[in-house]
């Protein structure tokens, strides 16, 4: 009952935390409670008993997603980490409070032995298994990332030609 | 582990359904990218509770999350250039003030 108890709250956590990010106005604080709430389900993909989704969870939803949101927002709403850098610091200090807060829970749970942890296949299965049997999905993976890679190179370089061409439109406009 | 089953099905249909919320009501562009990668999570939550087992999460199914989240961190990727290239044009995020814009 304890560990079903522990389960419904980091849910309702999670659920509450994805609500505050769609109706939260202000973008960079929707930013670091999305932060949050990839940490919490990074958290519950761990007591589930996939520590390797854990560890990718925090690493490209809260580390790298988040900081290509932070260099969008940077960019499209001015300069905001240095008109709220108070308040982005606090919400860094806080998340990581956070985190800090969560893996000790987890090892508080672990040693009052209230809840146990599914004991899950050997750590590593998952790359023997994801090695020998889902190869073609790593490849597949490979020309992904090199298509995004290749696709956002190509949406956010200069355009020269084109702007070549307005030029010469407006001298020919000038002209008449 | 029906009993875990039960419980995460249930919170990863939320998930997905405040996901679609944000991207049908919100305006700003950045906004509903966050509602994209919210349904995405809710879709890996969903399928590692799928790939629950007596003994902890199938391979497979972990496999599987890891694609899902390679392919959600694409999505996020060549979405937020497509916001910067249309804030280039229309010095806009504003979904109604890029539909007044438009050519």
């Amino acid at each position: 009952m304890a560990d079903y108890l522990i389960h419904i709250s980091f849910l309702v956590i999670l659920i509450t935390l994805a609500f505050l990010v769609i109706e939260v106005k202000d973008l960079l604080r929707a930013l670091a409670l999305f932060i949050l709430m990839s940490s919490v389900l990074s958290v519950i993909f761990y007591i589930l008993g996939a520590p390797f989704i854990a560890v990718f969870q925090l690493a490209i939803y809260a580390g790298a997603i988040a900081v290509l949101f932070l260099a969008t927002l940077h960019t499209t709403k001015g300069r905001v980490m240095s008109e709220n850098l108070s308040l982005a610091i606090s919400l860094l200090l806080a998340s990581l409070l956070l985190i800090i807060v969560l893996f000790f829970s987890i090892n508080i749970i672990d040693t009052l032995n209230v809840f146990n942890p599914p004991q899950g296949y050997p750590l590593e299965e998952v790359p023997f298994f994801i090695w020998t049997y889902r190869g073609f999905d790593i490849i597949i993976q490979g020309f992904l990332l090199l298509a995004t890679v290749t696709a956002v190179i190509a949406i956010l370089r200069k355009k020269e030609g084109s702007k070549v061409a307005e030029e010469t439109v407006e001298e020919g406009v000038k002209n008449e | 582990m029906n009993e875990l089953l039960q419980l995460y099905i249930p919170a990863s249909i939320i998930l997905i359904v405040l996901g679609l919320y944000c991207i049908a009501t919100k305006r700003d562009l950045i906004k509903i990218v966050l509602g994209i990668e919210i349904m995405t999570s809710g879709v890996n939550l969903n399928i590692i509770a799928m790939g629950l087992r007596s003994n902890g999460v199938e391979a497979l199914a972990q496999s599987i999350a890891l694609i899902s989240m390679t392919i959600g961190a694409c999505i996020a990727a060549v979405a937020l250039s497509i916001i910067i290239n249309v804030f280039r044009h229309y010095r806009t995020t504003d979904t109604k003030e890029l539909r007044r814009l438009r050519w």
